[in-house]
């Protein structure tokens, strides 16, 4: 039996870099730096560190839209990624943070039951467009001994609408409930969830989507979250190879020597010395010091080649 | 998840030159601080630089220096940023056979740091051939270097190119950008599997239950809004003028006239077999002139209308879908009787709106003359307002919104008229923490729960009646979407 490809549905990711992507970073100098401190992870710039890659007009002349599907720019500034030592970056679908302002039924469907966003209180209000929401992921968080506490369970999001409540009042005796219709002028958003219909045979049994006034994250669902672990090193194979078999000056005048880099740079100085006892004048010791900071170029290799 | 793990070189950003461009370095804050090259003894050697500006372009240090040992590139600039010189190239300073220890270049970066080399063995110079004292100390050697090394000549070149690093160090401070960057490409793919399944069940098979009592407050605290619903709670359909011609408001207003405080709309009651409307239970006992607060009756009623002279506002305040209660007058034979209109009891739906009037309009009269509670009050309920003539009208104009919505291929804009709510309920129900995924084909399908309990059994292909007995299953349009859709119906767009 052969498999010409794979039943599943990975896929390049296209995503809205500013409003789904969120980049965290971790610095310490070793590995031994594991203090609560050192394992701290700040918030990157997602504007500096994140672009789309494209491709040239001429290989992809049918469409406008260049960008390269799945494939982005991660860019490091020195500014943050400048010292030596171990970052760690993590790429993940940005997360968004609300509260559930009710958990309610549709009144004309009352077996479809629903979370209720208040727009009043989300600072960016298309986000929250019909149908915009599909997919995403929501989480909830709970009150426990350390204050709020991400949940271990996770739902999906099957519609968002604009709705407004609805009083019926016919059925259900004094408690003034059944909940929401679908209308574009309101400023309250109802989310269906994945487990929406009851797993039981009681009519009035559900699933659990949340709960009013509780804390919960929405995540797009559009990539798998990504680490990168990038070391920042001194020395690579190539400078390396520079002292190994890169070119020497050897300056008899002061005892200067210098390595050269393969575009003709002074890589790295150092200066030879003998240490003499003052008294009989034997030789103590040889010394090779490091002139980082203080070299001499008064010789050049290229002159002294050429001559 | 997917995880990469990279190796990089510090190299890629440090300078092996003791040039002039700008270079970065960490503070003792750990803020990375731009310097001028003049700041350093050697230059920019063994420090971070960053991206230098030419030509409007942010190009890497390392690329322009490869692309100018390679090919030339951008030589002006690079070259004035090396700031190397040889010495005999200079017409201006000329050196006598004496000064054999001259240096065959000079880098302007480094020429403060001889220069301050230079005047120290001048100064050592002087001791030594100024002042007898000194005549037997090893500052002999310093002399003789001192003019090996060019003597005044060289101070005076020194200085020049000193001069010169300062200016170019600060150009190039100018030109270098505050940041450079490592670059990476990145791939980005979302799976299936990688989002995986999980079923909470408990330790011992069975779902965990959640009761949840409830009293949600909705708008409250803050402005919930939507549409109005006000035209929905007009008395009169109709206006009709002095001269008994029919008349309605123009766009972007609308009159007084209408409404009324404590009317009514859009009854709805639950009726017993004699005819009465029901109670919620028998427990509360008529009296008559008492309120009846447990009746099954709603509907939307306006409970106030507000005016407000000094802003010349009117204000609304209405519930749709109120629970109602009502004046019980007496029983004649099995009817309840009641005092209408119903008034607001509990619950619906609360809305309040506010509209600007003219001042100097019939509303603004109404307003000022004290006449307006008798206006809005509920006399005439039920027939047209006799010998009412005045529409006080107000405008609708500031709160209009519009609303975008897609009709088949088309994008129509709806105007609408905004309204704050405030809604308060209460809700009991049990929920269960488990999970069904919605199959994939319905996400993003918004749709009511139904029960499969019909079962098309398929009993061969040669049965002569089969389609017509098909045919006798379908009863509904839905069960032709659920059971035939494809297969036996072919439900076509007409357009």
């Amino acid at each position: 039996m052969s498999l010409n490809s794979t039943y599943g549905t990975v896929k390049p990711s296209v995503v809205n870099i500013e409003n789904d992507v969120e980049i965290w970073y971790n610095y310490r100098r070793s590995r031994s730096d594991n203090d609560i401190e050192n394992a701290t992870f700040k918030r990157g710039d997602v504007s500096v560190m994140f672009s789309k890659s494209v491709v040239r007009d001429e290989d992809l002349s049918e469409i406008d839209d260049k960008t390269l599907i799945g494939m982005y720019n991660l860019t490091l500034p020195v500014s943050i990624f400048g010292n030596k030592g171990i970052y760690t970056i993590y790429i993940k679908p940005k997360e968004y943070f609300f509260t559930i302002k009710d958990v309610g039924v549709l009144s004309a469907y009352p077996d479809t039951s629903g979370i209720v966003i208040d727009l009043n209180e989300v600072p960016n209000q298309s986000f929250f467009g019909s149908g915009n929401l599909v997919g995403y992921r929501i989480e909830y968080f709970e009150y426990k001994d350390n204050g709020l506490e991400r949940q271990e369970y996770y739902r999906l999001v099957t519609s968002n609408n604009k709705c407004e409540p609805v009083s019926q009042n016919l059925t259900s005796a004094m408690s003034s409930s059944n909940g929401y219709r679908f209308n574009d002028s309101g400023t309250l958003c109802f989310l269906t969830l994945t487990p929406s219909t009851s797993p039981g045979f009681k009519a009035n049994e559900k699933p659990y989507i949340g709960a009013p006034n509780q804390k919960i994250g929405i995540t797009n669902t559009k990539f798998d979250p990504v680490m990168i672990e990038v070391e920042v090193v001194e020395h690579d194979i190539e400078t390396l190879s520079v002292m190994a078999e890169g070119e020497m000056l050897r300056n008899l005048e002061n005892g200067r020597v210098s390595y050269y880099n393969f575009d003709g740079e002074i890589y790295k100085q150092f200066e030879f010395s003998t240490v003499k006892d003052n008294y009989t004048t034997k030789s103590v010791a040889e010394l090779k010091v490091n002139k980082d900071g203080n070299i001499d170029t008064s010789l050049d290799i290229n002159e002294l080649k050429d001559a | 998840m997917k995880a990469f793990k990279k190796n990089i070189c510090i190299e890629e950003f440090v300078s092996r030159i003791p040039g002039l461009f700008p270079y970065l370095e960490f503070n003792d804050l750990g803020e990375l601080v731009k310097h001028e090259a003049t700041d350093s003894v050697d230059g920019c050697y063994g420090k971070m630089i960053p991206d230098m500006v030419i030509g409007g372009v942010a190009v890497p240090y390392r690329k322009l220096m490869r692309d100018y040992y390679d090919n030339g590139t951008n030589s002006d600039f690079v070259e004035r940023a090396i700031g190397k010189f040889k010495v005999d190239s200079f017409s201006d300073f000329t050196f006598d056979d004496k000064a054999t220890l001259l240096p065959e270049y000079i880098y302007a970066a480094e020429a403060k740091s001889l220069l301050t080399e230079m005047i120290r063995l001048k100064h050592n110079c002087e001791l030594y051939t100024k002042n007898a004292v000194f005549k037997l100390s090893s500052l002999c050697c310093d002399c003789e270097e001192f003019t090996k090394r060019g003597g005044d000549e060289m101070i005076r070149l020194l200085e020049y190119l000193a001069d010169y690093a300062e200016t170019i160090a600060e150009e190039m401070f100018n030109n270098g950008t505050s940041d450079a960057a490592y670059g990476f490409f990145m791939p980005l793919t979302g799976s299936y599997e990688d989002m995986g399944y999980f079923t909470p069940y408990t330790e011992d098979g069975t779902f965990p239950i959640k009761t949840k009592e409830e009293s949600i407050s909705i708008g409250i605290d803050n402005v919930v809004s939507t549409d109005s619903k006000l035209k929905s709670l007009r008395c009169y359909s109709t206006y009709l003028n002095t001269r008994e011609q029919y008349e309605q408001p123009e766009m972007g207003e609308d009159w007084l006239y209408f409404y009324q405080k404590g009317y009514v709309a859009n009854y709805e009651t639950v009726n017993n077999e004699n005819g009465n409307i029901a109670t919620i239970d028998d427990a509360e006992k008529m009296v008559e002139g008492g309120y009846v607060t447990n009746l099954l009756a709603y509907g939307s009623v306006i409970t106030d209308i507000e005016a407000n002279k000094d802003e010349q506002t009117i204000t609304f305040t209405y519930y749709i879908n109120a629970h109602l209660k009502a004046k019980f007058v007496s029983t004649e034979g099995d009817l309840d009787m009641y005092e209408f209109p119903f008034e607001y009891e509990s619950g619906g739906v609360k809305q309040t709106e506010t509209y600007f009037y003219a001042s100097g309009g019939e509303l603004d009269e109404l307003v000022n003359s004290g006449d307006f509670e008798t206006y809005i009050s509920m006399e005439n309920q039920g027939t047209p307002r006799k010998f009412e003539t005045r529409k006080c009208a107000f405008s609708t104009m500031g709160s209009e919104l519009s609303n975008n919505k897609r009709i088949w291929d088309k994008t129509v804009e709806i105007p609408y008229q905004k309204s704050a709510l405030q809604y308060e309920r209460s809700n009991k129900y049990q929920v269960y923490d488990a999970d069904i995924f919605k199959e994939d084909y319905l996400i993003g399908v918004h749709f009511q729960p139904s029960v499969e309990n019909k079962v098309n059994i398929r009993r061969g292909n040669n049965a002569a009646f089969e389609r017509h007995i098909r045919l006798g299953e379908v009863k509904t349009l839905e069960d032709m979407e659920n059971y035939m859709n494809g297969s036996f119906f072919n439900i076509q767009q007409i357009t």
